[in-house]
Parts: structure tokens; sequence; C-alpha cells
């Protein structure tokens, strides 16, 4: 049986803004992510990635077509699909410790704090952070606050990862060995992952596909793109980058040049 | 040779900190008392101004007789039941401002008219309506501390990251849990810090209150005293007024290191 798959169906949304004029931000996008597939959203920023997430996590409703998982139209929130936000600080609960932020979901649940203990080390193991577990989000680096976060996530286990941009506001050197941890998890425990970025490299080196998005209004995907360059991935390889330029090539139309921009 | 490159440090800074605090509010109360006596002794008109000694001898006198303290239960009990009904129903009200659109919405243009309405403008409609007993001091005190409790609960609830409820949304917590285990260990920061000024203004309240109208209390020790020209006495009163206001601030201060800093620690940190 295959749980975790998500399918877009002609999906519209339009915004209304405060001054009364509707905005169609998305328009009529369809998208099937596969159980334990990795696909990653890309595009420019304020292009509705991060509204199509929403949208699968529940958190917000297709103004029309329909959002599924698992062939059951997605109503709301769900401890089967989790986000992961960038914004850490935001999303931790800062006065519980990281081993009390991993476990929140269990205690939601009513599991009594001596049956936690033991999921909340072993997911904590599983980011490296088994010796900060009475630590403070405030006492963690930016990195080491996501892997709280991620490991908050599994620890609920859920089947589907929704990661809006999560590692958008870290250092090249600590994204790119969150980014290695992150596929070696997903090697392991094969949940599917809809991943938003606007980094093209990113998109690249983690994805068994990756959508391409135009910006709004009516922002919409204008390819979708199979990765099948064997893992793990370089960006020293010669594949990645031939896919990486055809990817700019993709979205550069769509940005606007500077040119464009001052006439 | 080495100790020629090594940067010397200062004697001053090889003391420990909490030393060296103490020893500024040392320096700092010492001084206060010398500007106080040399304004006594070469400035003012001595009647106007007693010296600091006149005033710790009257207020010894006043200590041995049971008298100060007596003023001083009196005034610190209206704060305590003042205080503490003016939290309730500041947080109470904070709360549903915070998340209900339509209450905040009802709610903050009379709470923007009230706001600049200090105390002491409501002692004399207090006082026709509740009279001079108990109730009244009560009220006025509730009355000076309820509206900053309000208004810190509102902002600190209104303040809570929405992600981080939507985080919480899909760990699986109902509304239920999204409130009481999200929304209000979040805003519990704000909370304390509007709990904590309302302590200093629910003192501004007792004063306007029993100067007015009471038989007891440091404020009607400060008035009576007024009447009298026993100027040493009011002083007493202020000394009085503002030694337990700085301490209660202090014992707050403790508490709240002590029971509340991990909801604290976002605040001091960020």
């Amino acid at each position: 049986m295959t749980v975790g798959r998500i399918d877009l169906r002609n999906v519209s949304v339009t915004f209304v803004s405060r001054s009364g004029q509707p905005y169609p931000a998305v328009a009529n996008v369809n998208l099937m992510v596969d159980s334990g597939q990795f696909l990653c959203l890309l595009g420019p920023s304020g292009c509705g990635k991060s509204t199509l997430l929403n949208i699968i996590a529940g958190f917000e409703h297709p103004t029309r077509g329909e959002a599924l998982m698992d062939g059951m139209p997605i109503k709301g929130p769900d401890t089967r699909r989790t986000m992961i936000f960038q914004n850490v600080q935001g999303a931790l609960m800062p006065w519980l410790s990281a081993g009390e932020n991993v476990g929140f979901g269990l205690r939601l649940r009513g599991m009594p704090k001596s049956e936690r203990a033991e999921t909340v080390s072993r997911y904590l193991r599983l980011v490296g952070l088994e010796r900060h577990a009475t630590k403070f989000p405030f006492e963690l680096s930016g990195g080491m606050k996501q892997r709280v976060q991620i490991a908050r996530a599994l620890a609920n286990d859920p089947e589907v990862l929704l990661m809006d941009e999560p590692f958008g506001s870290l250092d090249a050197h600590t994204r790119g060995v969150l980014q290695r941890e992150l596929l070696g998890i997903w090697g392991e425990m094969h949940k599917t992952i809809i991943f938003v970025t606007h980094d093209v490299i990113e998109s690249v080196l983690l994805a068994d596909r990756v959508a391409v998005m135009a910006p709004g209004p009516n922002a919409h995907i204008v390819r979708l793109l199979d990765i099948d360059c064997p893992r793990p991935r370089l960006i020293s390889d010669p594949a990645v980058g031939s896919l990486a330029h055809q990817i700019e090539e993709l979205i550069q139309p769509t940005v606007g040049t500077v040119g464009e921009i001052a006439r | 040779m080495t100790a020629a490159t090594e940067p010397a440090i200062s004697r001053w800074r090889t003391i420990a900190v909490p030393f060296r605090r103490a020893l500024w509010i040392l320096v700092s109360l010492g001084s206060l008392l010398v500007a106080w006596q040399l304004l006594h002794s070469y400035v003012v008109n001595p009647h106007l101004l007693p010296s600091p000694g006149n005033v710790a001898m009257t207020g010894w006198k006043l200590l041995k007789s049971g008298e100060l303290q007596q003023h001083v239960l009196i005034s610190l009990t209206r704060i305590g039941v003042g205080y503490t009904a003016g939290c309730v129903i500041g947080i109470t009200l904070g709360l549903l401002m915070g998340r209900s659109a339509v209450f905040h919405d009802l709610m903050a243009p009379v709470i923007e008219l009230i706001r600049p309405i200090s105390p002491i403008a409501m002692v004399p409609i207090v006082l026709i309506w509740l009279g001079v007993g108990e109730t009244a001091k009560y009220v006025l005190v509730g009355y000076a501390s309820v509206v900053i409790v309000l208004i810190n609960t509102a902002f600190g609830v209104q303040n809570t990251p929405i992600i981080r409820e939507r985080a919480a949304t899909c760990l699986g917590a109902s509304g239920r849990q999204v409130f009481l285990l999200v929304v209000l260990p979040s805003a519990t920061p704000y909370i304390v810090t509007g709990m904590r000024m309302a302590l200093g203004f629910s003192f501004m309240g007792i004063v306007a209150a029993e100067m007015v109208a009471a038989e007891a209390g440091i404020g009607f020790l400060i008035m009576q005293s007024r009447m009298f020209m026993q100027v040493n006495y009011t002083f007493v009163g202020m000394l009085a007024l503002g030694v337990i206001g700085a301490s209660s601030d202090l014992l707050f201060r403790l508490t709240v290191s002590r029971f509340a800093r991990r909801y604290q620690e976002e605040l001091y940190n960020v």
C-alpha cells in the first residue's frame, strides 16, 4: 500500500487585497507527487510556492480545484503532513528545551513523559543533537535549531514532509551539511518530501523531480523535470551543472532583466 | 618581556560583577544622602527640608510605636487585593481581545479613551459611587493596574507567530491545545512585563485613594503630616513608599527569574 501521495488538481488561488481587489495568485496548477518522492517546488519569490505548500498542509484552501492526499480531499492540517518552516525561532517553542520541542507532538497525543523520552532521544540522535537535549532554542545556532525542527517533525512520524525554504537563512556551509543529512534521513525513511526553494542548485542536488514555477499573477508550473543523476550528487558533477543551467534558462525570462525593469 | 606586551587589566574589572553593582548602589544612594544633607544645611529653608538624620529618627520613632508598620500593612493589603483583581481582569480581557478580532475592535476604542484618565482623576467618581470604604481603594488600585496588563496581554497574544500555531496544528494540536500550549506561553513574557508595570502603577493608585479619603495607609500618613506641617513625617511616608515599591519590584523580578525564566529568556535574548 502506498501512502503519502499528493495530488493537486487544477488548483487556483485568488487573494482579495485590502482594497478589495481580487488578485489571481496561482492559476491551474496540476501536480502529482508520488509516495516517497522528493519534489522541489522551484521559482522566484512571490510565485506562489509557499501558497501551494500551505494548501497541501491544509492551512489554506484553493479557490478552485482540489488538493488530495492518497485520493482523499485535504480538509485541514493533519498529523500525516508536517510542515518545516524557514523561520525556526518562530516555529519552535522558545520556552521548551530541544528535547521538549522534539517531544511536543507526542505530548499533544497524550503520551506520558516517560514514554516520550525514548523516542525523543532517538530522534535527537538522528539529527546529532543528543548532547543538547536540555538546551533552549536561544542557546542553539540556526543550523541546530533547524535540526530540532526536523527531529520534531520526524518524531511525529508523518507520511509527508512539507519544507518551506528550510535552509534559506543558513550559511552556505551549514546548508550543505543539512542538505546531505536530509538526504540521508530521506534515504532511510522514504517519506514524501515537498521542498520549496528558490535555489536552483539546491533543487538539482536534492530532488527526484523539480517543478519550475513562473511568477504571479496566474503563477503556474512551467516545467516538470526529472532529475535522474545518481546520488550523492556533487556541484562539480557535469550532469548537475547542465541541469542547473537548463533550469536557469527556464526561470530567467520569467524574472525579467535589468533592462526591462528600467523601462 | 611578556609583561610589557600583555594588556593591563584594571583592578576594577577583577571584582565580580554583583559586587561592582552593589558598590554602585552604595555610591548612588550615598551621594543622594550627601546631596540631601548639603541642601538642608546650606541651600533651602531647613523647615521645608528636614535633614536625613531627622527623617531617620522620625522613621525609627514611628517604627518603634508600630504606627509605620500599620500604615504600610494597610496600604499593602489594599494593593494586594486591588492589584490581584486588576491582573485577573486584565489578563482575562486581554486574552479575549487577543484571540477575537471582533472583541478587539469593540474594546480598543474604549480602552484608548480610558487610558489617559489617571487614577487620581477617578478618585472623585469612585468616592461618590462607592463611598470611603475599602472597596473604593481596591477599585482604584485595580483601575491603576488593569489597563496596562490588558494591553500587554492582548499584544502578546496577537504577537504569537502564526507559523508557531500552524506548526502545532500539523503536529496534531486541537484548538484548545493551541491556546493553552502555544498562545498562552508565547504571550507569557508580555503578560509578565505588563504585570510588572502594573505593580508600579498600583502604588500610584493607592496613594491617590488614601490621600483623599482614608484614616490609615501611607497616603494618609503623607497627607495628614502636610496639615500639621510635619515635613519630617511627609518624608518618612515618601521614603516608605519608595522602599516598599522598590522591594516589591525586586521581589517580583526574583520570582519571575525563579519560576518563569524559560518564558522570559526569549525577550532578554533577542
